[in-house]
């Protein structure tokens, strides 16, 4: 066992134990996609939509949602303890007919966003890395 | 000459501690994922005796059970009842037998008039032995922290896992004739009784059963014996819609599939197989996933 200490004991081998520490915190990081954040305002005839969802559909990968509050500002979840969008070109849907889900029977609010906005095809956005404000003003 | 010194210093000793200490530091963490990892395994093995037990149920039977059973369709003077007043079966109930719980499904069955769908009491909603409230291991993940009573279903014994309905929502049907016989993308829907000659996507492409967790935010687990409204489809069928509400771990209480494992929930698919899909998936892949002939080419995932 002393032979252990005396290798040890060379300058250039007590680094290990900060290399281990290195290799260690090498894993340590943010999990899952990169993603935007993403927020911004929904109005419709010029007046703020509250109670909306909007879901943004990118070319591949799983689609991130928001609701707007009641001045009509709403921020994009990944998932529903992540924040953000990922990155690139999504198709937008809005639309005020959520469901309420706290009861099983679930109840179905009525639609005030007109049909186009509904379809995937209408609005567009591009999410880049980073903060995005990506505003939509919706007419009837 | 220098002579070695055979001690050795404060130092050195220092050095060794540290490189103990790294290493159990390192180990700690690899100990809880292991724990999940085993707690995964065994969600996995719970999906794959379910489906050998909906496979079974085809062989007895030339079809999977209804996804959602209405049953005490008429009351006593025989008049229909309305369709917000009967009752449902979840489809574990049929597979009950195939997963050595066959006397759990007697017992059911006995009080239920052979499941009689006209004269079926589901008394354990009202009065009388409430099996609905027996715990089954089997239909219950052990990562999802929900107690086994669960409070949001009348204390009736969770479940963990749904019937894939299709890409549609789960929701509350129309309350006519129109919204209870509607036939759904999936595999199961209300009085649902598909084989695989309808699975025409394949068996490899189309998951018919997944999971949900009970973690209360925001997602609530189901309860395996069935619903006291017929109508209520999400109590045992999921979506595997590309709408973030209702996909992979979506915010929607009743509606979305989703599980306690880091990143994603496990499915079975309608070849017994069990996969591991990651919340991150492609919507349109998802929704093609759950369709049984929809016709969508499935990639890797």
């Amino acid at each position: 066992m002393p032979n252990m200490f005396v290798i040890l004991s060379r300058p250039w081998l007590r680094t290990l134990p900060a290399l281990a520490v290195g290799i260690l915190l090498l894993g340590c990081g943010p999990s899952g996609p990169a993603t935007g954040l993403v927020s911004g305002a929904i109005t419709l005839d010029g007046k703020p939509l509250p109670k909306a969802e909007v879901v943004f559909y990118p070319d591949a990968g799983r689609a991130s949602s928001g609701v707007t509050d009641d001045t009509g500002q709403y921020e994009l979840m990944f998932t529903y303890d992540t924040r953000g969008c990922l990155p690139g070109e999504h198709q937008v849907v809005v639309s005020t007919r959520v469901l309420s889900s706290d009861e099983p029977d679930a109840v179905r609010m009525p639609e005030l966003i007109p049909r186009k906005y509904r379809k995937k095809g209408e609005l567009t956005a591009s999410v880049e890395p980073g903060t995005n404000v990506i505003n939509f003003d919706l007419t009837k | 000459m220098l002579v070695r010194k055979s001690a050795f210093t404060l130092v050195e000793l220092l050095v060794v501690i540290a490189i103990i200490g790294v290493l159990i530091a390192l180990l700690l963490p690899a100990v809880q994922q292991a724990r999940e990892s085993a707690r995964r395994m065994q969600c996995t093995n719970n999906l794959k005796q379910m489906g050998l037990g909906l496979h079974n149920h085809h062989d007895t039977f030339g079809k999977f059970p209804p996804g959602q059973m209405s049953v005490s369709n008429r009351d006593q003077s025989g008049a229909a009842k309305a369709w917000s007043d009967k009752h449902s079966l979840s489809w574990m109930v049929f597979v009950l037998p195939y997963i050595e719980q066959e006397t759990l499904f007697q017992q059911l069955s006995d009080e239920n008039d052979n499941f009689d769908i006209y004269l079926g009491r589901f008394s354990w909603w009202e009065t009388g032995t409430n099996w609905g409230q027996i715990a089954v291991d089997g239909f219950m993940c052990p990562s999802c922290p929900m107690p086994t009573a669960n409070p949001h279903r009348k204390n009736n014994a969770k479940t963990n896992y749904k019937a894939i309905l299709g890409t549609e929502y789960p929701d509350n049907l129309a309350t006519d004739d129109a919204g209870y016989t509607k036939r759904f993308s999936g595999t199961f829907w209300l009085n649902s009784a598909t084989g695989f000659n309808d699975l025409t996507d394949g068996t490899s492409n189309t998951v018919f059963i997944g999971e949900q967790d009970g973690a209360e935010k925001p997602r609530r687990a189901s309860c395996w014996v069935g619903s006291d409204r017929a109508h209520w489809l999400n109590n045992n069928l999921g979506s595997t819609s590309a709408n973030p509400g209702f996909t992979i771990n979506g915010s929607n209480a009743w509606g979305a599939l989703g599980s306690m494992h880091p990143g994603g929930a496990n499915f079975c698919r309608a070849d017994g197989s069990v996969v591991f899909i990651p919340e991150t998936i492609d919507g349109t892949v998802y929704e093609g996933l759950g369709t049984r002939s929809g016709g969508e080419v499935t990639p890797s995932f």
